[in-house]
């Protein structure tokens, strides 16, 4: 189950947008399956049938009243946080070609 | 000292607010080049907040229940206008728009916060020395972590900077650092307090609480935070927290925590199973047969949803950023991939990896299942015992480095703490003596909103055992 290897984390990353050198990918692979090798301890246990539990409050379906609320923060606020900003928008990168 | 002591000096007029704040700011000064637990000070702040506080008070007006009170905050709330950084170079210059739920209520009641203080970067870890900003030291040992994530709390509690702390518990992070540093912790029920501010790491586990000196003034502290917040739809009415002295009826000592136990370590509890027996308590060993399953089950949850929460950092809407050549994807990933620590890094691929394709029935379902299992265990206890008890942690306090070559090492050190957290319920840790100078906790676990009973029996053991720790020498 724990078998990684640098491809498979590589490709991981992508996935989780996080670049790393390719010095760093020896280790970090080794790193990833010390701790699957832990978690692989799971397989052991007999789960069959058993209910997935996602969350343990038993609250569901919170809901409340579908009216406006203004925000306590002003918008400008918000923005003033963003790294890139003109406006009154956020500056990004071009996203269609 | 403690909050109600501090408390009962203001109000006979022996002490003012700015007093007690400046004293507290004075000991950052004479201690923190050892501790290190502070991360930004808020003296202006927090000197107007208690001059205001000295102000109603002479001028009779309503006081709140914590009144002119001096406190830290983990650096994971966020206060309007204040760096909030999770120690993380990801938000070294990030200034919150807003207030956590948890810190206006306690401001609302007359707490003075004087300053956030370290942590594991996002709360990932269980020493602080994956803080971005360096670790904290353990105040009864600084050759010794103060254990985390939320170890700035203990040890700036421990080291006598404020009367009390808030810190965030997903895997027993307010717990292990609270054994570690010979001070109380407690982790309430899931949803009792609201987490509207507070920066997410896995939101099917995590939780705040307070640290204190004392069982009463824990008690006090859940109380006043605790409630439905309309920002945090996970909250849940809260009931009864606060509890007057209360003997436990039955009481369930947790074999799978206990038989694992060094011989040294296994002492002192035994002794202290035998006082509480001594004063009146029933002790009985109880099985838990899942919680060996409890640890793997918690790291796989965990990555999996801290990569998702995670998910946000991305360098367009707050937080840090890089200039990269490419496209906007690019740019997300030299961003990630520059300002999170490396343990961020392990815990987002390893959650990553997790819910991918092909392997999320073997992991991520899996683990859902185990969880099931480990609450019913709980369950099934709880129906003959009102509470359980054992340790906090299989071992006192370690040594900086001793767990830095495989990271799961530092895993293990929650072993007896993440099944609380996958359960729910509420649990606190009390300080004990330890093998050596240095602390050991006394766990206490009841069942979910079960936090009277929780806080009831705390405060007997407390009057119990009578626990004297060595004096703390900076």
């Amino acid at each position: 189950m724990s078998e990684v290897n640098e491809e498979i984390v590589a490709k991981v990353a992508r996935l989780a947008r996080i670049a790393f050198s390719e010095s760093d990918a020896e280790a970090t692979t080794q790193d990833v399956g010390r701790v699957l090798h832990l978690v692989d301890a799971l397989q052991a246990a007999n789960t069959e049938g058993v209910t997935p539990t996602s969350q343990v409050t038993g609250l569901q379906d919170v809901l409340r009243e579908d009216a406006v609320v203004s925000s306590a923060v002003p918008p400008e606020k918000l923005l003033e946080r963003a790294p890139r900003h003109e406006g009154g928008y956020i500056v990004v990168k071009r996203v269609l070609g | 000292m403690t909050i109600v002591e501090a408390l009962a000096r203001l109000e006979r007029g022996e002490i003012t607010a700015v007093e007690l704040t400046q004293q507290a700011l004075a000991r950052i000064d004479e201690v923190d080049d050892k501790v290190a637990a502070v991360l930004t000070r808020l003296d202006d702040r927090a000197l107007a907040a208690a001059a205001a506080s000295d102000e109603k008070r002479k001028n009779g007006e309503a006081l709140g229940r914590l009144e002119g009170i001096p406190f830290t905050a983990k650096d994971m709330f966020l206060v309007d206008g204040v760096r909030t950084t999770a120690a993380s170079k990801m938000l070294d210059n990030f200034i919150a728009p807003f207030t956590a739920t948890a810190i206006k209520k306690l401001e609302a009641e007359g707490a003075i916060l004087i300053a956030t203080v370290n942590q594991d970067e996002y709360a990932h870890g269980g020493s602080t020395e994956y803080s971005a900003y360096g670790p904290s030291k353990n105040p009864r040992d600084i050759g010794r972590v103060p254990g985390g994530s939320s170890g700035g709390s203990a040890a700036a509690l421990a080291a006598g900077i404020g009367l009390f702390s808030v810190g965030t518990d997903t895997g027993g992070s307010i717990r292990q650092p609270a054994a570690y540093c010979g001070v109380v912790g407690v982790k309430p029920t899931y949803g009792l307090i609201s987490r509207f501010g507070v920066v997410a790491m896995a939101s099917s586990l995590d939780v705040i609480g307070p640290f204190a000196h004392t069982a009463e003034d824990a008690a006090l502290l859940t109380d006043i935070m605790a409630g439905q917040d309309e920002m945090d739809a996970t909250t849940i009415k809260s009931e009864k927290v606060v509890s007057d002295v209360v003997s436990p009826k039955r009481v369930g000592v947790v074999r799978e925590y206990i038989q694992t136990l060094d011989a040294d370590v296994r002492v002192r509890y035994d002794e202290v199973f035998a006082q509480l027996t001594k004063a009146g308590w029933e002790l009985e060993e109880v099985s838990l047969p899942n919680l060996e399953f409890a640890l793997p089950c918690y790291y796989v949850l965990t990555p999996s949803e801290i990569s998702s929460n995670l998910e946000r950092y991305d360098g367009i809407r707050y937080g840090s950023s890089t200039e990269s050549a490419g496209d906007l994807e690019a740019m997300y990933s030299a961003t990630r991939g520059k300002f999170f620590g490396p343990e961020v890094k392990r815990r987002i691929l390893t959650g990553t990896y997790a819910l991918s394709a092909g392997y999320y029935d073997a992991y991520y379902k899996k683990a859902m299942q185990l969880r099931t299992l480990v609450c019913q265990d709980f369950e099934r206890a709880f129906s003959e015992f009102d509470i359980l008890i054992g340790p906090t942690t299989p071992t006192e306090a370690f040594k900086f480095g001793e767990h830095s070559a495989d990271p799961t090492e530092m895993y293990l050190a929650d072993i007896m703490t993440v099944a609380a957290n996958l359960a729910g319920i509420p649990a606190i840790s009390l300080p004990i003596v330890g093998v050596s100078d240095m602390p050991l906790g006394l766990q206490i676990m009841a069942p979910q909103k079960g936090e009277a009973a929780m806080f009831g029996a705390a405060r007997d053991a407390e009057n119990i055992l009578q626990v004297q720790l060595a004096e703390v020498k900076l």
